[in-house]
């Protein structure tokens, strides 16, 4: 089920999986802040492009991105229309075809707000599938570290992130089992009717909850039991050096941002 | 050594004790000393206190009365509690439960890495513990994706590598089939032979147990009764009291024990065997 594997990391020895984890959160964050503010759309293109081959790169399936890019296409019909159909401002080109018309102009923005929102998809979806949450979660807590003077529970907010992230497929795959034993018996959420659909969820998201309970209470043991205290004494798991690769990377995603404002 | 003294437990004790007087301990005025090297089991039923005996000992519950001490150092003591953690480590139950890392090598780290052991040495020490178990799976495989019995043994792996003591399975095989379950416990005897430690082994299958040195009975939060296997298979009514069940052949040796035939009480199913095949 390409759905169950969205979020999960796999190692496949790209070159991806070798950048540090903090320059990658950073240039995430930098290329994510270019994509949303620059204003022309031959630039937002060739970021959404970019970013394709970066998941090429990342020898990651076409068939997950194409899957990706199908589940937004509700988001993406309905910005098109409210874009370029309820919200023309009087005075564009209207376009008419037919019975439809349509402002030019907001077809732009329609498709500049859909461009907007495969590539935060994308992007993230880069950022989870090429980096094991571990890692992530090591990398997110050295750059939150200065929060920590705040007495900011940084280590402990990381730590949970990574976890929901580790046991995510999980609860995907014990969805899927509880819900086809809902089916076996009759019930479920195949049925027709919006009500009936939704009480057929009900019964489906109890048990998944209790068990995400015994299972979390489980693991806190687990984990305690296994010397974790916090961030008390900890050393990571990896060592983390900036390569000549990560400083690349990062004045790449600097030249990118300073592109929105010659464009 | 381990050192249990009138120890009592509730869970969510509260601090008058009027008001535990309405409900049960899970465990009463235990008292139970275990020795270095030893292979104790834990024997009784469901909700006889077993599993809450194992979390005492290494600090992730506090008895409510009497004191749990680990090699000298009490358990209550806050001090001492990241020493006893790591003298005493457990294989729980459910394999998917307690793995953090995604993938096996990462999973292993953890532990280490809570101990604070040198960064460079991890992944070393990440390989050992891989190949002392013989897990067949390089450090990168996901988690995921090893079956059952595999991920015991990761979680068996990732236990040793903290260079335990005292090493408990809390019902550790009850989630594997027949044949991972005796893999796993072939695997163990393995590494028992190579690395020595306290094991203390909780189950409800008596044939995983034979060879232990010691038996302990659990009943409703109590310990009934220690004694040798050999000594204790022969009380099959206590053992029944207990529910417990012996392995077929014992219940075979009992019957033709009572039928008059001489068959020696700590016998095991090769030597029935023998001397059914010399009867003959
Ligand atoms: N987390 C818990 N909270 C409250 N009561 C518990 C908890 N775990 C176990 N118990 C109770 O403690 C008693 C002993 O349980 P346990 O130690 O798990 O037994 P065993 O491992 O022998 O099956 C049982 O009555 C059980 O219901
Ligand atoms: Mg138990």
């Amino acid at each position: 089920m390409a759905g169950t594997s969205f979020l999960l990391y796999q190692k496949r020895d790209s070159w991806l999986e070798r950048w540090d984890p903090r320059m990658k959160i950073v240039a995430v964050l930098l290329f994510g802040a270019a994509l949303l503010l620059t204003h022309s759309l031959g630039l937002k293109t060739a970021q959404l492009l970019l970013l394709i081959v970066l998941w090429g790169m990342a020898k990651l399936s076409w068939r997950v991105l194409a899957f990706t890019l199908l589940s937004l296409s509700i988001f993406f019909a309905s910005t098109m229309i409210y874009q370029s159909v309820l919200t023309a401002v009087p005075g564009e080109d209207m376009i008419t075809w037919g019975w439809i018309s349509f402002s030019s102009q907001g077809a732009v923005r329609g498709i500049m707000m859909c461009e907007q929102i495969a590539g935060i998809v994308l992007l993230l979806a880069l950022l989870v599938r090429t980096t094991s949450p571990i890692v992530l979660a090591e990398g997110l807590e050295m750059l939150l570290k200065p929060l920590k003077k705040w007495r900011l529970p940084v280590h402990e907010a990381v730590m949970m992130f990574s976890i929901a992230l580790r046991f995510l497929p999980i609860l995907i795959e014990e969805f899927d089992k509880i819900r086809k034993a809902q089916l076996a018996r009759g019930g479920g959420f195949h049925r027709k009717g919006v009500s009936t659909r939704f009480r057929g969820v009900l019964p489906m998201l109890m048990p998944l909850f209790v068990m995400s309970i015994i299972r979390a209470k489980d693991l806190a043991v687990a984990m305690e039991s296994r010397c974790y205290q916090g961030d008390e004494g900890r050393t990571p798991i990896r060592m983390y050096r900036l390569r000549a690769n990560d400083y690349a990377v990062f004045s790449f995603s600097i030249v990118n941002l300073a592109a929105i404002f010659v464009w | 050594m381990i050192d249990i003294r009138n120890t009592t437990f509730y869970y969510n004790a509260s601090q008058d004790d009027e008001e535990d007087a309405g409900h049960k301990p899970a465990l009463s005025h235990v008292s139970l000393n275990i020795s270095p090297g030893e292979f104790v089991a834990f024997l009784g039923r469901n909700g006889s206190g077993k599993s809450s005996l194992s979390r005492l000992l290494n600090g992730i519950e506090l008895p409510t009365e009497g004191t749990v001490s680990v090699e000298g150092h009490v358990t209550s003591d806050k001090a001492a509690l990241p020493t006893v953690r790591r003298a005493v480590q457990i294989v729980f139950q459910n394999p998917e439960n307690q793995q953090v890392g995604i993938t096996v090598g990462e999973d292993i780290a953890f532990g280490l890495s809570n101990i604070g052991w040198p960064q460079r040495d991890i992944a070393n020490r990440v390989a050992w513990a891989i190949n002392l178990v013989g897990l067949d799976a390089d450090e990168d495989r996901p988690v995921t994706n090893l079956s059952g019995g595999e991920k015991q043994k990761l979680a068996l792996a990732a236990v040793l590598a903290l260079a335990p003591r005292y090493l408990i399975l809390d019902e550790a095989t009850s989630m594997l089939d027949p044949v991972a379950r005796r893999q796993f416990v072939a695997t163990l005897h393995e590494v028992r032979k190579q690395y020595s430690f306290t094991l203390i082994y909780i189950t409800h299958h008596l044939e995983e147990v034979t060879d232990a040195d010691r038996w302990i009975l659990f009943q409703s939060g109590r310990v009934v009764t220690s004694g040798t296997p050999a000594d204790l298979m022969e009380d099959v009514r206590l053992l029944q009291d207990c529910g417990l069940e012996l392995p077929y052949y014992q219940t075979l040796a009992g019957l033709l024990r009572e039928s008059g035939i001489a068959v020696p009480a700590a016998i095991n199913e090769h030597e029935l065997r023998e001397l059914l095949c010399k009867s003959s």
